[in-house]
């Protein structure tokens, strides 16, 4: 519930933030961002460190190119400094990797990385330095980031590790122009999203880009949520299952019958399907608040929380977001006297309000108090709004479940669409997995 | 004489003994060790707890291990059967012209030096739904395209480039065994009227019986290797795990799921498995080998 | 004597006009063959120098206006030379090191009679049923804890002792084969067995070294799954790595995918096409017959 508060707060906030920039154009309020002062102090040291650096901004994540442009302005402000960063996408093989990287004693300097389940093997092995540590050196630590953002960085010891820079929200994106052409309503309800799925396979567009060998994640949170509401969402299976869970499920072949998945849905890849949703060839997909960055017609596109499903216990405006990833210093770096300086403040230039305002710009809520993004487009407007009126924000499932027990579920995706499996003998053993 | 004095012997022998012994076969009895362990993740490598063959058992109830089993067992009949004998055919026919032969020879076999990975990457641009090679030529013939990732299919398809990329390997160790029969043989038995097919039958395919015997141990041996090529092409046994095979299964196990016990496992049948099906096909094969 | 030679004339007769059916049947054949890899590299390196929404549209068309941009883009995108020495340097040193362990080792196991030849070579024939899979977690273990994790020599290694004992046997079976003369003239004018290995067997054994260097060097060169494990930073990607990554992030891409397939088997082609008849002298003296 704190969670849910915290989450509100800073949607609230940017929405008061756009607001208000509305009204005043000018930038009266834009103070001098304290990243110049700390940039404009050259400690002329002969020494050249290296850092290695790893982010999941690489590929065609939309903040590719601002990632890179803020490393390239802190190499300049610090000669002495070198970033070697290896940047990707974040999918389940490069989570693999990181972890492995870190167990391999490859451990990287900063790395942009999940937090929740996914850290918790790097905690608790102690490979990772906390904020609360290093502000005992460097008070100045983080300090643009606001409580509310930190809240969700709190790690099952009590402790905070990484440093956010932008939440995010899960929802159903739709084209609208597609909808209007074919005289159909938003989805806000079951019915109309079946509806809708019916029309638009009628008429050859696919209804919903989804790729089951790739990325499942996000229809597997939102069945389950939109059927079991909130509480059933939160559990995290350990013992048994809740009833929901199959339920919710179990939509995956109601939907998969109704025709709503492109033809390659069990071998295609998650970048072709986002493709086919930018360029119009598919009506609907349901993603993260990081796939504005890339549409080509922002303006034509609008941002929905998934239907509850018939019955369904969720609520119509609940939504899954958060704030799940941010900068971590390594201990590696740290306990090294040349890296520590170099490590914190690079992470302190990429976590200023200069950056984090850039990395805001592509989606999501800002982590610290920043002027609202120019140019706002109509999708980020929905999303904005979408958060603003929302009951209930949860994190996603996959930030609770053990990994094994995490990659089974995904895999099994594709047969329990086409029946071949049912979701109670996948959840038996997903059970099983996770204890 | 010259090789009684046998203390150059060491010499000659341990750099080669100690660089086998320490990187392939301490690793592989390890490997067996891991096994029975039950090891959460390469962090944690070198500890695990003992739980005797439960790794094994459990892969008596991984359904996707039959699968995978299924079609490495497949493979390897396409390996034995098609890629082998296609090879075969395609070396005969090489050996009976003169004029092209080495352009030919070097056509086949290119393939082969082509990382798996580059052929993969080839082979998606193909089977891609939308655009790819092979629904743009049923468009062009005006036919409905093809999903060839079907359920279905995909095994098939997955198959189709591991088979065709090795068969220009298989192709040049029959030729180099074709060119290595000597001509009079040839000759005498066109005096005695035997030609053609029956030449082939009788002459040339029991002369290179012990080639096509190492071909098919080799072609046995490589499909329970296969891995960069349906890794490329269907990562994770796309689709739904049906196109898994026992070593991408093994990778998905270790290093995605990391469960390293089961994947050591699943490693140590791969390895049993191989030992098992050479030693049945060398029993089945045995011919008697004509020196000539 | 006049009646064989009559008989011998018609049925070569009957063959001959046999043979223009067959012969055309078979180029045929192999010509049907031999497109299946021409066309399909021809596809590939023709759509690298088009636009990605020409291939959707239409990959057939020969790229008559061939466009740059694939190649640049691949080359800004990532290090790719630096990618081309990391290769070179690792399948270069598993060569040679293949070459000098599988020579030595070879040579003794065909010259001397000794207690343990038999077990030797079961443990050399043995390793090659081995997959790469049952060794690489220990492996990983290994280099680690060598510091060896995304070194080259991390990768050498390794290699080097699973391609060793296809060398030896292949290296074996052809050393079996050469005449012992030769060496007992130079053993009586006074080499002892380390010049005889360097002056006679090294030079004669050259196209079985030759067979053996190429088929180390494509495995090697092509090896993803070694390499993938123990090499994690991205300076140290050898060509393949680097294509698969490619691939994971820019796979809806089609240009740019067919100009970096092309990049990764440039080389190879190059290699191939210069030493390729090496590979059949090799495998032709002694390989199969051994």
């Amino acid at each position: 519930m704190k969670k849910l508060v915290a989450v509100l707060l800073v949607l609230a906030m940017t929405v008061s933030l756009f607001a208000a920039c509305n009204k005043t154009p000018a930038s009266s309020d834009a103070t001098p961002t304290p990243e110049n002062k700390e940039t404009s102090t050259p400690t002329p040291a002969p020494k050249t460190i290296e850092l290695r650096t790893v982010s999941m901004f690489g590929g065609t994540d939309p903040s590719a190119a601002d990632y890179q442009k803020l490393i390239k302005d802190f190499m300049d402000a610090n000669p002495n400094i070198v970033i070697n960063d290896e940047s990707a996408t974040a999918d389940e093989t490069w989570k693999a990797r990181v972890t492995t990287d870190f167990s391999s004693g490859n451990d990287p300097d900063v790395v942009f990385y999940f937090t929740g389940a996914d850290a918790k093997q790097l905690i608790e092995n102690g490979k990772v330095v906390s904020i609360e540590e290093i502000r005992k050196q460097y008070p100045d630590y983080a300090k643009d980031i606001t409580d509310a953002a930190m809240s969700f960085m709190q790690e099952f010891d009590g402790n905070h590790y990484a440093v956010p820079i932008r939440g995010f929200y899960e929802g159903l994106f739709c084209n609208k122009d597609l909808f209007d052409k074919y005289g159909l309503e938003l989805p806000t309800d079951w019915a109309k999203l079946e509806t809708a799925i019916k029309k638009f396979k009628e008429e050859g567009i696919v209804p919903i880009a989804a790729s089951f060998s790739d990325v499942p994640h996000y229809w597997i949170e939102h069945l389950i949520f939109a059927e079991g509401g909130y509480e059933d969402h939160k559990v995290n299976p350990t013992d048994t299952y809740p009833e929901s869970w199959a339920k919710g499920l179990s939509y995956f072949k109601t939907l998969k019958d109704l025709g709503a998945f492109p033809v390659d849905v069990n071998a295609t890849k998650n970048d072709i399907v986002t493709n086919m949703f930018y360029d119009k060839k598919a009506a609907m997909i349901l993603d993260g608040s990081w796939i504005i960055g890339g549409m080509k017609e922002p303006e034509t596109v609008v941002v929905l929380p998934v239907p509850p499903t018939p019955g369904g216990k969720k609520d119509p405006t609940s939504i899954i977001g958060g704030f799940s990833s941010g900068f971590y210093i390594s201990t590696n770096a740290w306990n090294d006297p040349d890296k520590r300086d170099a490590a914190v403040k690079f992470v302190m230039h990429m976590t200023s309000k200069n950056a984090i305002s850039l990395f805001a710009k592509v989606a999501g809520a800002p982590a610290a108090d920043v002027p609202a993004p120019e140019g706002i487009t109509e999708v980020m407007k929905a999303g904005i709004a979408m958060g603003g009126q929302a009951k209930e924000i949860d994190m996603p499932i996959d930030s609770r479940m053990s990994k094994e027990a995490w990659t089974f579920l995904v895999s099994s995706i594709g047969a329990i669409a086409d029946g071949q499996l049912t979701p109670e003998e996948v959840l038996t053993e997903v059970v099983n997995k996770n204890k | 004489m010259i090789y009684k004095d046998k203390k150059p012997l060491f010499i000659f022998l341990t750099p080669a003994l100690i660089v086998l012994f320490i990187f392939l076969y301490y690793p592989f009895f390890r490997n067996i060790a891991n096994s029975f362990l039950d090891i959460k993740g390469l962090g944690a490598l070198g500890g695990g707890k003992f739980v005797g063959l439960d790794n094994y058992v459990r892969m008596t109830s991984d359904k996707t291990i039959g699968i995978s089993l299924k079609n490495t067992m497949f493979m390897m009949t396409l390996a034995v059967v098609v890629q082998v004998g296609i090879a075969l055919i395609l070396a005969l026919m090489v050996d009976s012209i003169r004029r092209g032969a080495q352009f030919y020879r070097t056509v086949f076999f290119f393939p082969v030096v082509v990382s798996a990975t580059a052929i993969g990457l080839m082979f998606n641009l193909f089977y891609a739904y939308n655009g790819g090679l092979f629904n743009q030529i049923l468009e062009k013939l005006g036919k409905e395209p093809v999903l060839w990732l079907s359920d279905k299919l995909a095994i098939y398809m997955v198959s189709l480039p591991v088979i065709w990329q090795y068969v220009g390997f298989y192709f040049v160790i029959i030729l180099t065994g074709l060119n290595g029969i000597p001509e009079e043989i040839y000759e005498y038995a066109l005096i005695d009227g035997v030609t053609g097919f029956k030449k082939t039958w009788y002459i040339s395919l029991p002369l290179i019986w012990d080639v096509i015997k190492v071909c098919i141990t080799l072609a046995i041996t490589g499909s329970l290797k296969v891995f960069d090529l349906p890794w490329v092409l269907a990562p994770n046994g796309a689709p739904k795990g049906l196109t898994h095979f026992l070593g991408t299964y093994m990778y998905f196990n270790t290093f995605i799921s990391q469960s390293v016990g089961y994947g050591a496992a699943i490693s140590v049948f791969i390895v049993v498995l191989g030992l098992f099906v050479s030693f049945t096909v060398n029993k089945l094969f045995k011919h008697e080998t004509i020196v000539y | 004597m006049g009646k064989t030679a009559s008989n011998f004339d018609r049925l070569v007769k009957q063959t001959r006009i046999k043979n223009i059916l067959a012969k055309t049947f078979i180029y045929l054949f192999l010509s049907a063959w031999a497109m299946t890899t021409i066309y399909a590299l021809f596809w590939v390196v023709n759509n690298s120098f088009k636009d990605k929404t020409v291939i959707l549209s239409d990959s057939f068309s020969l790229a008559v206006n061939p466009i740059p941009d694939n190649y640049i883009t691949a080359f800004n995108k990532m290090n790719i030379g630096r990618a081309y020495l990391n290769s070179f340097i690792i399948s270069g040193c598993t060569v040679i090191f293949v070459m000098i362990l599988a020579g030595l080792a070879a040579y003794a196991m065909t010259r001397y009679n000794f207690r343990l030849k038999n077990t030797l070579y079961m443990v050399f024939a043995g390793s090659i049923l081995f997959p790469a899979f049952s060794t690489i977690v220990p492996i990983f273990k290994m280099v680690l804890d060598m510091k060896l994790v995304s070194n080259p020599l991390g990768v050498i290694i390794p290699q080097t002792a699973s391609y060793l004992s296809f060398a030896i046997i292949v290296l074996m079976g052809f050393m079996s084969n050469l005449p012992l003369e030769l060496e007992e003239a130079a053993f009586m004018e006074g080499c002892n067995v380390f010049n005889i290995f360097a002056r006679i067997i090294l030079p004669l054994s050259k196209p079985a070294f030759a067979t053996v260097a190429i088929f180390t060097f494509c495995w090697s060169y092509n090896d993803l799954f070694v390499q993938m494990v123990i090499l994690r930073k991205r300076d140290t990607y050898p060509i393949c790595t680097l294509l698969n990554e490619i691939s994971s992030q820019f796979g809806t891409d089609f240009g740019l995918m067919a100009s970096a397939v092309t990049i990764v088997v440039f080389p190879v082609l190059i290699v191939y096409l210069f030493l390729q008849n090496n590979i059949v002298k090799g495998l032709t003296a002694g390989a199969i017959k051994g």
